[in-house]
Formats: C-alpha cells, sequence, structure tokens
C-alpha cells in the first residue's frame, strides 16, 4: 500500500475502510480524492502497476488541448499519497460480499511485483537488461515491453514490475532447479557468459549436464505441443562449449571465507553441486573421494562418447577454483567421527557404485563381471579384455546400454544385450536403444537369464523369456515361461542388473535397500551435523535429480551452521508452474519453426569413444533459443538481478490476500474499447496501416511509442490519413447501437493534433454525423475543418490494400449524389468506440446480492436522471464511464455525482449508529 | 442490443507455414532479442531506413518496425532528425547507456 496512515486493524484481521474505490482511471481517482478530502478513509484498488487508466496514456484532452499527462499526473500523485487513501496496485478485487447492514467485505488479490517497491528507485536498469520481449499494452501493442518494466514513463507509483505468469514448465520440471527458460532467454540474446553464468548458480556442472542429462525440460517444453520442443539441453552444452572454449577465462573468485568448515564424502553431481554451494557461501570445503579420481558416476559410469573426461574435468575445475579441496583414493567410513577431525557439518553423498548380483547359477564363472567395475575400467583406462570377443550384456537400463556401447567401441566381436522387459518397457531411454541398435548390438528384449555355463570361464547362458517382470505390487518379481528357452554363446558378460548404496560402514541408520535414512525435506540424518544427498539417499536416479539433493542439501547445512529452523519451504520455488494451455493461447495462430535435427552421428562399427553428438554452432543456438515461447513470460535469467542497483528484485514474493471491510464501494472500471478487428471489412491486424484512435493517440502522445507518427507497416511519414467514424458504435452489425460520445471529439482533436505535427499531410474524416455536443466542442470541430481536415459524409463500406500498403477506401459520397467511390490513402484510424468493461457484476455474485447491468451491460443506476451514481445495491455506486460512454468532463462529474451518493450513505449509516447507540444508552 | 459473451473458450491454436505479413505480433516481437544482433550488424555499416534494413535482413518491413522501435525504445538505436526525400527516417545503431 502507498500511505501506510491508515489505521490498521489487528493482525490477521479485515482491514476498516469507508469507502472501496475498484479502479483507478479519471473516474477513480476523482471518487477517491473527494472521499479522501471529506474525511473518509478510502481504499483504491487498480489492477495494472499504475493509477491513470486511459486518460494518461493520451496525448491530449479536448477541446483544450492540454496535455494529458500534465492534468493527470497531479491527480495520480494526489491519489497516491493523500493522507485518507490507500492505493492498492497490481491487484484485484476477488469478490465484494453484502454484510446486510449497508456495509460491504471486499476480499482482494495483491499479485506479487517480485519487487520491494520501497527499495526500487524507478531507475529503469532492470528493464533495460531484460530479456524476454512482448507487446507493451500501454502502447496499444506497436512496441514491444519487457518483462520487468516499469507500466509508462509517468506511472504512478514509478517501480517496476516483474511480469511473470508462473514457473516455465522447463524450469519447473528441472530436478536440479536450473533456470532452463533463463540462459534459453540468455542465448538469444547471445549473452553466453551470463547463460553460463546463471547454471553456475545452480551448479558446477554445466558441460558435463550439457551432455548427460536426460533433460525431462525438454519432455516439459511448451513448443512440444507444437512442432517439437527446444534443443535446450544442448543450448547448455553450447553455453559450456562456449565458455570452456574462450581463451583467457577469467578466474572465479574465491569467496571469504567464514571460519566454518564441511566435510563431502563423495564426489558424484550432489557432492561437487553441495561442495559448489557452501564454497560459495564462505565455507571451507573439503571432498573425500574413494575412487582415484573426482567425478563419482560422471567419471566413474559414462562413457566417454556421451562425456568426455575433459569436460569433466573442467567442471570440476570451478569448484576447485573457488577453494574447494578433493581428497581421491579416501575411504571414508566412520561418518560422525568427521566431526573429531574439525568439521562443523558433514555431507554424505557416495551414490550407488555397489553392483546388484543376479543370483543365477554359473554367475561365479570368469568372464563375467559388472557394468559398474567394466564402464569405470574403461573410463580410467585400466586394461579391458573384450576385443574379438562375444560380449553378453545383462539389463535393460542406460547402464547396460553404455556397458553394451562401450564394448563395441573396444572392439567386441559381437554384442548382445538381454533385457527382462521388452523393448517399449526398458527403462533406458528410447533414443539409446535407437543407437545401441544403430551400432550393432543384438538386443534381446523380454528375455531373462537362467544360468551360465562354461568351465572355468564363461562360455554361453541359457536364456528363457520373461512373461512379466513386476508384480501387482509393483515390486521386482519377474516371472518366466520356462518351456521358452534359447542359448547366446558368450566370452565376456557384462551385468547391469542394478546398484546400491554402499553404506555398511558408515554408523549411519540405513533402509533394507542400504541407502541412507534422511529427512525427506531437510536431507538430515539421526546424526544431526550429518547430512545425505543424492543416490546414497534415494537409490539411483539421473544426475539431475542427484544435482538437485546436492543444492537442497548445502541450503540445509548453511541453515544448520547458521543456527537457524531447517525450513524446507524456504528452499522451494513459491511460485508455480504456469498452464501450458494458457501459454498456447496467447496466440491464435504460430508460424511453423521446425526443431533442430539432432546431431549424432551414428556409426555401425563405432571403433573409438569420440562424442557422437556434435557441438552446435552458433547460428543452431540462436535458431534453438529463439523457438522459446516465453512461457512465464519472465525467464527468470536474473539479468535485472545483476544490474539493479538497489538490489530489491526479489522472486520469493508471494500473492497476497486482503480482506477489508468497507462502509460503501463506488465503481469506477471505466470502458473497454471496441475491438477493430470485430469489423473485419477494415482489415485491422492485415493491413498494417490500418490503426485504432487510441494507436494514434499514442503516437500522438509525448511517450509515443515511435519516434513520430509514422506507418506501422514501413516507417514512412504519412501524407494522407483517414478517419472512419463510429467503428463499432451507432452499428447494429456489432450489436451496439449506441453513439459513444468521445470518438468524434477525440478524432476531431487527433485531426489538428496531425496537421500541426504533419502539416503537409491531408486528413479526411469519414463520417454519418459528428457530434459535438459540449461547450466549445462544436467550435473546436469547427477550427479542425478550418485547419484543412476534409470532412466527407458516408460511410465505408470497405478496405483494400495496395501493394506499397496504401489503403484504397471504397464509401458512399452521400453529399455528392451517393455515388460509391474510392479514395488511396496511406494510413486509416478506425474511430473506435467504448463497451462495458466487464466482470464488474461477477464481484457481487447471483442472487440478492447481485449488481444490475443495464441492456447494454453497464453497470446500472436506478435512475441516471434523478438519482446518477446509485446502483440497485446500497451502498454500491458508480462512477464514470464504469456507468456509460463519457468523455472525461463528464467521467469527473459523474464521480462527483457518485461521490456525494457514498458520502450520504457513509452519513445516513453514522446517523443511525448513533441513534442506536442512543437508545442502548 | 450487444450480447454477454464474457465466456470464451479459445479454440486450441493452430500451426501454420509462414504466411508473408501475417505471422502473430506477440510472436514478432518476441524475435526482437534474435534480431538485435542482426540489426546491429547491419547498421554498423551506416544508417538505414525501415524499408532498406528489411530488405537487407530479408524480413517485412513491418515486422523490422517491430524491432527497430524496440529497439529504439530501449537505447540500441536512434534516428536521424529529418526524413529522407522519400518520407523516411533513418535509424543507426548508438551506444547505449551504461555499455
Amino acid at each position: 500500500m502507498n500511505s501506510g496512515a491508515m489505521e490498521r486493524s489487528a493482525e490477521g484481521a479485515p482491514l476498516k475502510y469507508d469507502a472501496l474505490v475498484v479502479g483507478s482511471g479519471i473516474g477513480g481517482m476523482e471518487s477517491a480524492l473527494k472521499l479522501g478530502d471529506m474525511g473518509y478513509k478510502v481504499l483504491v484498488i487498480e489492477k495494472d502497476a499504475s493509477v491513470g487508466g486511459k486518460m494518461i496514456l493520451l496525448s491530449k484532452v479536448f477541446p483544450t488541448l492540454d496535455c494529458a499527462s500534465c492534468i493527470s499526473t497531479p491527480k495520480m500523485a494526489a491519489t497516491i499519497h493523500h493522507p485518507n487513501i490507500d492505493v492498492l496496485t497490481y491487484a484485484q478485487v476477488d469478490g465484494i460480499r453484502d454484510n446486510g447492514d449497508g456495509t460491504y467485505h471486499a476480499k482482494v488479490t495483491q499479485k506479487p511485483k517480485f519487487i520491494d517497491e520501497a527499495a526500487c528507485t524507478g531507475c529503469r536498469q532492470c528493464e533495460m537488461a531484460c530479456n524476454v520481449a512482448v507487446p507493451d499494452e500501454f502502447n496499444a501493442d506497436m512496441v514491444s515491453r519487457r518483462a520487468a518494466y516499469i507500466a509508462f514513463p509517468q506511472a504512478v507509483p514509478k517501480k517496476a514490475v516483474i511480469d511473470r505468469a508462473g514457473i516455465s514448465p522447463c524450469t519447473y520440471e528441472c530436478p536440479a532447479g536450473i533456470k532452463a527458460h533463463g540462459y534459453v532467454a540468455r542465448v538469444r540474446s547471445g549473452e553466453y557468459e551470463e547463460a553460463f553464468g546463471l547454471v553456475l548458480e545452480t551448479t558446477p556442472l554445466v558441460g558435463s549436464l550439457g551432455r548427460a542429462c536426460y533433460a525431462p525440460c525438454e519432455e516439459q517444453c511448451t513448443r512440444g505441443e507444437l512442432e517439437g520442443p527446444l534443443p535446450i539441453r544442448r543450448l547448455k552444452r553450447f553455453i559450456a562449449d562456449t565458455h570452456y572454449g574462450r581463451d583467457g577465462l577469467t578466474p572465479l573468485e574465491k569467496p571469504e571465507q567464514n571460519g566454518k568448515k564441511v566435510a563431502v564424502v563423495g564426489s558424484g553431481p550432489a557432492g561437487l553441486t553441495a561442495a559448489w554451494q557452501l564454497a560459495r557461501q564462505g565455507y571451507g570445503v573439503k571432498i573425500f573421494e574413494s575412487a582415484p579420481q573426482a567425478g563419482g558416476m560422471l567419471r566413474l559410469g559414462i562413457p566417454a562418447y556421451r562425456l568426455p573426461n575433459d569436460v569433466i574435468d573442467d567442471d570440476i575445475g570451478n569448484v576447485t577454483a573457488i577453494g574447494v579441496e578433493i581428497e581421491t583414493g579416501k575411504r571414508v567410513d566412520d561418518i560422525p567421527a568427521l566431526k573429531d577431525a574439525g568439521f562443523d557439518a558433514v555431507l554424505v553423498a557416495t551414490g550407488t557404485h555397489k553392483a546388484v548380483q543376479l543370483r543365477v547359477p554359473g554367475e561365479e564363472l570368469g568372464g563375467i563381471q559388472s557394468a559398474l567395475t567394466f564402464l569405470a575400467d574403461v573410463k580410467l583406462g585400466n586394461p579391458v579384455d573384450v576385443e574379438g570377443k562375444k560380449v553378453l550384456v545383462v539389463g535393460g537400463g542406460n547402464v547396460a546400454i553404455d556397458a553394451a556401447r562401450s564394448a563395441r567401441r573396444l572392439g567386441a566381436a559381437s554384442v548382445d544385450q538381454v533385457s527382462l522387459e521388452c523393448c517399449e518397457e526398458m527403462p533406458a531411454h528410447d533414443f539409446e536403444v535407437d543407437e545401441a541398435r544403430a551400432e550393432g548390438i543384438t538386443l534381446h528384449d523380454g528375455w531373462g537369464i537362467d544360468h551360465f555355463e562354461g568351465d572355468s570361464a564363461v562360455q554361453h547362458a541359457e536364456i528363457k523369456v520373461c512373461t512379466c517382470v513386476f508384480g501387482d505390487d509393483g515390486r521386482f518379481a519377474p516371472e518366466y515361461d520356462e518351456t521358452m528357452r534359447d542359448t547366446i554363446d558368450c566370452d565376456v558378460v557384462i551385468v547391469a542388473a542394478g546398484m546400491l548404496a554402499d553404506t555398511e560402514a558408515f554408523g549411519l541408520e540405513t533402509n533394507p535397500n542400504r541407502t541412507l535414512i534422511a529427512d525427506d525435506e531437510t536431507l538430515q540424518t539421526a546424526v544431526p551435523h550429518v547430512f545425505a544427498a543424492g543416490d546414497v539417499v534415494t537409490g539411483p536416479t539421473m544426475i539431475n535429480s542427484a544435482v538437485g539433493h546436492g543444492r537442497r542439501a548445502a541450503f540445509m547445512i548453511d541453515k544448520y551452521l547458521q543456527g537457524q529452523e531447517l525450513d524446507a519451504s524456504l528452499f522451494d520455488e513459491a511460485l508455480g508452474v504456469v498452464d501450458k494451455n494458457d501459454v498456447l493461447r496467447r496466440q491464435d495462430v504460430y508460424d511453423r519453426r521446425e526443431p533442430l535435427e539432432s546431431s549424432a552421428i551414428m556409426s555401425a562399427s563405432p571403433t573409438d569413444f569420440a562424442e557422437t553428438e556434435g557441438p552446435m554452432t552458433e547460428d543452431e543456438a540462436f535458431l534453438g533459443a529463439a523457438r522459446c515461447l516465453d512461457c512465464g513470460v519472465c525467464s527468470e535469467c536474473h539479468a535485472c538481478v545483476d544490474v539493479c542497483p538497489a538490489d530489491c528484485i526479489d522472486f520469493s514474493m508471494q500473492e497476497k490476500v486482503i480482506e477489508a471491510e468497507v462502509g460503501s464501494v463506488v465503481l469506477a472500471t471505466g470502458f473497454s474499447l471496441f475491438p477493430a478487428d470485430a469489423k473485419p471489412q477494415y482489415g485491422f491486424g492485415r493491413y498494417k496501416n490500418v490503426i485504432t484512435g487510441m494507436q494514434m493517440d499514442r503516437l500522438l502522445a509525448p511517450t509515443r511509442p515511435y519516434n513520430a507518427v509514422i506507418r506501422p507497416s514501413d516507417g514512412k511519414v504519412p501524407d494522407n490519413i483517414a478517419y472512419i467514424m463510429c467503428t463499432g458504435s451507432r452499428d447494429d452489425t456489432v450489436d451496439n447501437p449506441l453513439c459513444s460520445k468521445i470518438c468524434c471529439m477525440y478524432s476531431v482533436k487527433q485531426n489538428q493534433l496531425i496537421m500541426g505535427a504533419l502539416p503537409l499531410a491531408d486528413v479526411t474524416v469519414y463520417y454519418i454525423d459528428v457530434r459535438s455536443v459540449g461547450k466549445g466542442y462544436d467550435e473546436f470541430y469547427q477550427q479542425a475543418r478550418d485547419m484543412g481536415a476534409n470532412f466527407v459524409k458516408g460511410r465505408v463500406s470497405g478496405i483494400t490494400e495496395t501493394d506499397e500498403g496504401n489503403l484504397v477506401l471504397r464509401y458512399e459520397d452521400i453529399e455528392n449524389g451517393s455515388a460509391l467511390v474510392e479514395s488511396e490513402h496511406d494510413m486509416v484510424v478506425l474511430a473506435v468506440g467504448v463497451q462495458p468493461s466487464r466482470g464488474v457484476a461477477e464481484l457481487f455474485g447471483d442472487g440478492d446480492g447481485a449488481l444490475a447491468l443495464d441492456d447494454y451491460y453497464y453497470v446500472g443506476e436506478v435512475d441516471e436522471d434523478l438519482d446518477p451514481g446509485r446502483t440497485n445495491l446500497p451502498g454500491v455506486f458508480v462512477a464514470g464511464a464504469a456507468a456509460g460512454a463519457k468523455d472525461i468532463p463528464d467521467s469527473i462529474l459523474h464521480a462527483g455525482a457518485a461521490v456525494a451518493q457514498a458520502a450520504a450513505h457513509l452519513e445516513r449509516a453514522k446517523v443511525a449508529d448513533e441513534a442506536k447507540a442512543k437508545v442502548t444508552s | 442490443m450487444m450480447t454477454d459473451d464474457t465466456a470464451t473458450t479459445a479454440p486450441r491454436p493452430v500451426i501454420r507455414d509462414a504466411v508473408p505479413g501475417q505471422r502473430d505480433v506477440r510472436e514478432v516481437i518476441r524475435d526482437e532479442q534474435v534480431m538485435r544482433r542482426q540489426i546491429l550488424g547491419v547498421l554498423a555499416d551506416g544508417p538505414l531506413t525501415v524499408p532498406e534494413l528489411a530488405a537487407a535482413l530479408e524480413r517485412p518491413t513491418h515486422e523490422v518496425m517491430f524491432w527497430v522501435m524496440g529497439l529504439r525504445k530501449y537505447g540500441w538505436l536512434a534516428e536521424d532528425k529529418e526524413v529522407n526525400d522519400d518520407g523516411y527516417f533513418r535509424y543507426e545503431a548508438v551506444e547505449r547507456e551504461g555499455s
């Protein structure tokens, strides 16, 4: 709220006001100011980010040609600073309920602005840096604004708002918490280093995730509902490749140490991410890794053709650059004892590196090994003997596929893969199965191992048909058709039957499957200073899930070490995901933009571990990112955060519901403009040089969207402008028989302003009759004629467009024998009329308390001649154009009437209360 | 009399091949960030009018208008003081405040 001068109700109780004013256009501001001046306490609710309504957007007002901004802004400032008025901008009234005693209860939702208004200086730095462009509704969609924006230069309050429709589905879906939409937006703007930095805010593993992540973001991409998703993962790889490939990288800065130490056991995605996050906050972090090289499953489990070692090295280099110490070849068994070694907290993130055995006869034969051991040996460069041999891989998951494809690269004579699941149900991703097949791997899906045979070394495996993998309870319980069997000859068997956590020595509580027991939200174990994250807690998952767990663990460890409550709600994003259907409905039609094709280079006989997927070119990255639909509007790219000098951006803000008890209600919701495309014969939307009166007003305003009055089609200064009056007014074909009252005069006003701005331009007005009723209005009209505006009596039946973008009008020339005439202009302005604002009646609901509308859906007045402003509901009044089309002076006058009615109502209630009190005493 | 048509059940949007000049305004404006680099690249050789820019970019002039005016609003471009003989302003890349 703006003024803060009101007497507040007790915490949690509804606020109390004498009057609620809905809307802050000229009628609303006038109502609030008059009531405030009378001493009443007023609450104003405005749906936009600034007060001022439509008037502030006008060029000048008729007939005085006063500057609209000059006469609006004092009222706007007075409203917002009035000691008796509280204003909620960017808020909406959800409902108004009759209390039955002439007072009302209002429920209001304050939308989050994601800006600390008290700190915001209105400097527009956030707006200038923002990477998302959307149509500027305050400039009648003629130019862009940004997701971070100040409504218009004279906005009151002049504070930024960040337009967030919700979290974009790609970002919401990422278990790691990476702002996927954000880095896509950064790439689209060519800000590759900033994109890299944005991912670094979450994890140091930018390059690894850019290659090995399974990209659930892409599965949720809204563009996937159209032609196909964005290449979000590959864009991440692009920014990592671009960053790591730069010469003269600026070293990451080491943060100032806070004196506390944390031990991280395990250097996989969870451990590295947690260490990164903690070190950035000043903790001294040491990672203990039992393997000879750091990286966990990234290093040991993912083959180099998917994730090269140098990429892992680059990513880990981020962690060590900020001071994290990594000791490899160091196995830690007694976890709680690390405290004695000087660590204030410990994170266990050891993953699941223990292989599950098949438990079938012959498993002890030579030549049979686990996929984890095999893949680690390959990745670490240890000797592996599969060349020229018949290799059988057992398992249907990604690890099995990785092992099979690695064996193929190492020169195996043949590679067979047996999977219990049929192809469609295999845990491995479809594309990996396809790629494995393309590389010559023979897949036996729907088969299980019965036993292995051989002398000392395995020679063949007997397999049998698997009829069911899981029991009714979803647990692993394979069933077989024992009669259907086959044999596969093999020299080497690689088993990928699952992975287990190796936690027996830790001295911590474990589940039956050996995963550690930790709180789901806080990741704290039963030993308070010990936390656990990643696969060692969850069992085998994806890299991005482990990253997300590591980030959460770091957040919780920080809270723990600061002695704060481990409140999980502070970690999670408060905003919900945006509805994809809502996103798609923002446009009627989408231009087809085909997705980028996969760059995977497949060979039927791969011979090395070179990456199968090629890098993106810069053009591909641009084209890929350009397909983004900006689902959440704001991309969370944090460009605004980076530049805000007042540090006032707060993405954690949430919607607030405010309840208020009010003695009266003034509805000042104004009008809406007739949608010009509802007259298709005039071509609005199709012909770029056909614009509305409001658009021309914006072109003439000091804060105009263009640098001058020029054509939207090509920027040419127009020579010959036509006006078509009564567009959508006095027109039964669009169900509006009413005169809109303002169109004639605003057109005459614009005629004069155009002739002032473009002295050589011709202005022609096609009209039925000119209604210039009002003091000085007719003189104003005559003045336009005298200046040279050509008024032609005739209704335009249609418009066509020439190749040059000029417009040919067909009309009946009434004053010259009603001949059908054509005339060419290079710009046409449709003098659109007004319509009632919708949704006002819905605030009051149905039944006895329903608000009555008039026959034209304006707010009904019980007697607009003798009792203006009074609605059918006692204590509810209507001000200005909400009751019907009015110009500015009439709106102000009408607001005065509504205010007098509201004041009388409040005084009557006061007198009645006093009388009641007297009787009681 | 007007009908109360506030209840809208918007149909599912459709994808179509590009129809020159008829892209959704939201879509055109969304491209501003992508087109910025190209526009600034073309203007590196000197100021141009909107039709000249459109020809260089091989994009419709009205779309270029959206991008030029957006870039002008956010300080990337500025216009000449006078129109040329054909009635067009020329726009040039300018050093952005704070850049």
